[in-house]
């Protein structure tokens, strides 16, 4: 469990968000949204552990004494620069690396376990291929893998579907939520979609005035609040079970 | 040819040299390139510059505060600032400009004047004394073994910085240790080797290794080999044509760089 307690966040003296109090439960599902600059990225640098709090503090429960956090970090796939020369098992095996300790060069059981992930994610006969030649699609499933292999209670993703086409969409996001249910893992999520937070997370949060509001989806997203926040008018409606979200054009 | 072979002996201090500088300036180019911190490569040597300019006003060792320069250059620049008014290419380019002028200033008054300047631009290749080798082999001996233990510290904080922090490695050390191998690297070469040679030798062997290789050990070896036989081209069409050695060094790599080119696209359409 994450919990923070009377949090601010920000840079340089200038506070991006404040009076941060929530808990993100072991095993949530857990959305983060809000509009272009609001502190999406702040929020998740603070949960990662890459900014420290201005105020307050942000504390990980449950972990046993001795014991680091187990955290598994999904960049944007766009984030990991292209010119590197690495293949996708090399990359994977990256997320190792720490668990292997200093001095120490991957085993024959850290390549397996490598191996396992790939077929898990769907790259399964990909290990040789050169990561930059990858699809986008195939990227993000080489990131996710590469997460996985430091066997992570707590998967932080950050926009995970960006640039993306509907298809890879939504094949990212159902191979998240089965990883999520497979390895009991508390998922954190962050994305501008509306779309793919609504059906696919379980605690939604909207940053919004500098400021966190927090439920389950169908409490927080609703049209008043859509209005309040992104200041468009939206009408949610329902397919088959599945939410949709359409910004109204004025 | 053989009015060289003759002269070999005497050259023998210069060439040893120049092969140990691109051995090793050759291998961290790769990082350089990678990390895309060739203008901290550059800044960092002209403070290597202006640290020798001092010691020769002060009459100090000048690879001492070389090194004590560079070391101090690396740990600023490996500094993450948080603030957001000034990016971190002009603190680089501030770095760079104030310890070129102060390198300048400082030398300017000397007796030797302009001749320092050129040896600090240029270095003095006919300087390296055996002393100088032996210490050059040991520092790179350490920079080897260093990077051979640590090449998984070295290449994750290359690859990625925030994965690297996020998963448990001690991301800021391994930059800052990294750093420091490349400044070490810096300071042994510069009285001999100068700044432009050596901020070649960090940039153009990697850009033909990430050309024509597709995993780090090739671009290693292709990296360091094309840094050697340009050094040695490089010097033996400086002293044929009655050159200065830098420059003949530099527009050898760059040739070999040109060449790589079609071989690259040839690569490519295959």
């Amino acid at each position: 469990m994450i919990k923070f307690s009377n949090v601010q966040l920000g840079y340089g003296g200038r506070p991006v968000l404040n009076a941060l109090n929530f808990e993100i439960q072991k095993g949530d599902f857990f959305g983060i949204v809000g509009p272009n600059g609001a502190g999406k990225t702040t929020l998740l640098k603070a949960i990662l552990g890459l900014l420290k709090p201005v105020k307050g503090e942000i504390s990980f429960l449950n972990i046993k004494r001795g014991h680091k956090k187990r955290i598994g970090y999904v960049p944007q796939h766009a984030s990991v620069d292209e010119i590197f020369p690495i293949k996708v098992l090399d990359m994977v095996l990256m997320g190792r690396y720490a668990k292997m300790g200093i001095l120490k060069r991957p085993k024959k059981r850290d390549y397996t376990i490598a191996e396992e992930m790939l077929k898990n994610v769907g790259m399964e006969g990909m290990a040789e291929q050169n990561y930059r030649e990858l699809s986008g699609g195939q990227k993000q499933r080489t990131l996710i893998a590469r997460a996985m292999v430091g066997e992570p209670d707590t998967l932080i993703l950050d926009e995970p579907v960006e640039g993306m086409d509907i298809q890879g969409e939504i094949a990212i996001m159902e191979l998240i939520k089965n990883l999520h249910t497979e390895f009991t893992l508390t998922v954190i999520l962050v994305s501008h979609d509306l779309n793919i937070m609504a059906n696919y997370v379980k605690t939604l949060s909207i940053i919004h005035n500098n400021t966190l509001k927090l439920g389950p989806v169908d409490s927080i997203l609703n049209e008043e609040t859509m209005a309040k926040v992104y200041g468009a008018e939206v009408k949610i409606i329902n397919i088959s079970g599945q939410k949709v979200i359409i910004s109204k054009i004025k | 040819m053989n009015d060289f072979l003759i002269n070999l002996e005497f050259f023998k201090y210069s060439i040893a040299c120049l092969v140990l500088m691109a051995l090793v300036c050759s291998f961290l180019s790769v990082y350089i390139v990678l990390k895309r911190i060739v203008f901290v490569s550059v800044a960092v040597t002209q403070i290597s510059a202006a640290g020798i300019a001092i010691a020769f006003i002060a009459g100090l060792n000048p690879t001492l505060i070389s090194l004590l320069f560079t070391f101090l250059g690396v740990a600023i620049f490996s500094i993450r600032f948080t603030e957001r008014r000034l990016s971190n290419e002009s603190r680089i380019g501030i770095a760079f400009v104030v310890s070129s002028a102060a390198a300048i200033l400082l030398v300017s008054k000397s007796a030797r004047g302009i001749h320092e300047i050129d040896d600090l631009l240029y270095g003095n290749i006919l300087a390296a004394t055996p002393f100088q080798i032996y210490l050059m082999i040991g520092i790179i001996a350490c920079i080897f073994i260093v990077h051979f233990l640590f090449y998984k510290e070295f290449t994750a904080v290359t690859l990625d910085f925030e994965m690297a922090r996020t998963s448990g490695i001690k991301a800021r050390f391994w930059e800052l240790m990294l750093y420091l191998t490349i400044g070490a690297a810096i300071s042994i070469g510069m009285r001999t080797s100068g700044n432009l040679l050596i901020t070649t030798f960090l940039i153009i062997p990697a850009a033909n290794g990430l050309l024509i290789a597709n995993r780090m050990k090739n671009v290693f070896i292709i990296a360091m080999t094309v840094g050697i036989i340009s050094a040695l081209t490089g010097f033996y069409l400086s002293y044929y044509f009655d050159l200065p050695t830098s420059p003949c060094i530099v527009a050898t790599l760059f040739l070999i760089l040109c060449l790589t080119l079609p071989f690259r696209f040839f690569y490519r359409k295959s």
